[in-house]
């Protein structure tokens, strides 16, 4: 009763003062967005909103039955074809080290998960997937196909996980080009969906179109040597090359993922996540 | 005036929830219309602007709850709920049935056009590095949303007002 009455009491005052007032919290919000009561708050609404969407993209999914089966063929056809090409690695009593290395990647486990929710919008790109905590799934985990990579868990619940993909402005990755072994850090700009950029190539660099990109050893979330995609454009700058990256994963026809079990690599991110005593501080995790 | 205000929040809720789950799926160049501007407007032609802005800031968190960006989310449906507002017509007004039309979807296009606008580029100041569609977002947004709200009207708003 007595919220009744204050409500009645705020009724019968000017407009203004409402939206003077409501405007303060909202700005109040918007502040403390990344505070720790506001995001658990939010998980709950994820978490909602993920159980609600699986239900929607059950019935969504049977009329992609046909699309999801030519994925798992062209899936199982890159699979038979690394079975085949380390085979042919373990014949060969020449490369040795190069076999001690496969076994030490094949080692990560990955955790498959199917994307119950995404929003691609001018905004905000988000994935959610249905594999959480209870599944193993950790945040700060890299989330990929058997095309490449797909991007970063951001939060985590009992049993989904928040995505931040590649097309995110405060994405980022350390990379490195296949033949001339060059580094630097992949960014989305915010227009094409299927393009990337590439940052702080210097102009020594030799890097040229065609060559493939991977995850470096680096990165504080991704295992070295996930395939990200291929150089498009190459146009000199004044100090760096502006690079174009065409990404290997379509985003708009994605449905499963992978997630691969966080290696202790990642405790180097404790060196950016302190940063206010370290002055370590590096904008988005790389 | 509402003549139950807890009845018409839950709806207001219920559709803030379509809009989050189902409306935001169906985006065309990454833009959906906003059922809940919709929604606001109607809400402020019957009740005005107080009831409008408390509806427009509680509809906000709920939408902000189910996706992301509360705060944000929570200014600009309060700031259209406000602007919608302005287009209140009392229960004893003798306006025209035409009259009353353009009221209404004047008030569904002027909270789009400023609900966007804020948004897109509030959005995208908190995080894309430079905005180059707020142009895009507004006009198409609001193109969508005044679609659907001439539809609402056609098929359900006119009786309630007449």
């Amino acid at each position: 009763m007595n919220l009744l009455k204050v409500f009645n009491y705020f009724r019968e005052n000017n407009a203004y003062l409402f939206l003077l007032v409501y405007c303060g919290i909202a700005a109040l919000l918007i502040r403390v967005d990344k505070n720790d009561p506001l995001k658990s708050i939010l998980v709950r609404g994820t978490e909602l909103k993920a159980t609600v969407s699986q239900g929607i993209s059950m019935i969504d999914q049977y009329f992609h039955l046909k699309e999801e089966n030519e994925q798992l063929t062209r899936q199982n056809a890159i699979l038979l074809s690394n079975v085949i090409g380390q085979n042919a690695l373990l014949r060969d009593s020449s490369t040795v080290n190069r076999i001690a290395e496969i076994k030490g990647r094949s080692a990560m486990r990955l955790i498959p998960a199917r994307i119950v929710d995404r929003r691609f919008d001018l905004n905000e790109n988000m994935l959610v997937v249905n594999a959480g905590i209870n599944q193993g799934v950790k945040k700060d985990m890299a989330v990929l196909t058997p095309d490449g990579l797909v991007g970063r868990i951001t939060q985590v619940t009992g049993n989904y996980a928040q995505v931040l993909p590649i097309l995110h402005a405060e994405f980022g990755v350390i990379v490195f080009s296949d033949t001339n072994k060059t580094h630097g850090i992949l960014k989305w700009n915010g227009k094409a969906e299927s393009t990337a950029q590439l940052h702080y190539i210097p102009l020594s660099s030799s890097i040229e179109k065609g060559e493939k990109i991977y995850t470096a050893d680096f990165s504080t979330f991704a295992v070295q040597g996930i395939p990200v995609g291929e150089v498009i454009d190459v146009t000199p700058g004044q100090r760096f090359f502006k690079i174009d990256i065409r990404l290997n994963v379509d985003f708009s026809s994605l449905t499963y993922v992978l997630i691969a079990e966080k290696s202790a690599e990642s405790e180097k991110s404790i060196f950016f996540d302190n940063a206010p005593e370290t002055g370590l501080r590096i904008p988005g995790k790389r | 005036m509402l003549k139950n205000p807890i009845y018409d929040f839950l709806i207001l809720l219920a559709i803030a929830s379509l809009q989050q789950l189902g409306i935001a799926r169906l985006a065309i160049f990454g833009v959906s219309p906003d059922l809940v501007t919709i929604y606001l407007a109607m809400t402020a032609i019957r009740s005005g602007q107080k009831t409008a802005t408390s509806f427009g800031f509680f509809g906000g968190i709920f939408m902000g709850f189910l996706g992301s960006n509360m705060g944000l989310e929570a200014l600009t449906k309060t700031i259209e709920g406000f602007l919608a507002g302005y287009f209140f017509i009392p229960e004893d007004s003798h306006a025209t049935y035409r009259k009353k039309m353009m009221l209404f979807y004047k008030g569904v296009l002027y909270a789009s056009i400023v609900g966007k606008t804020i948004y897109t580029l509030l959005a995208h100041w908190l995080s894309l590095p430079a905005p180059p569609n707020i142009l895009l977002a507004t006009a198409l947004g609001t193109l969508l949303t005044m679609t659907i709200a001439v539809a609402v009207y056609q098929f359900y708003f006119k009786q309630v007002l007449t």
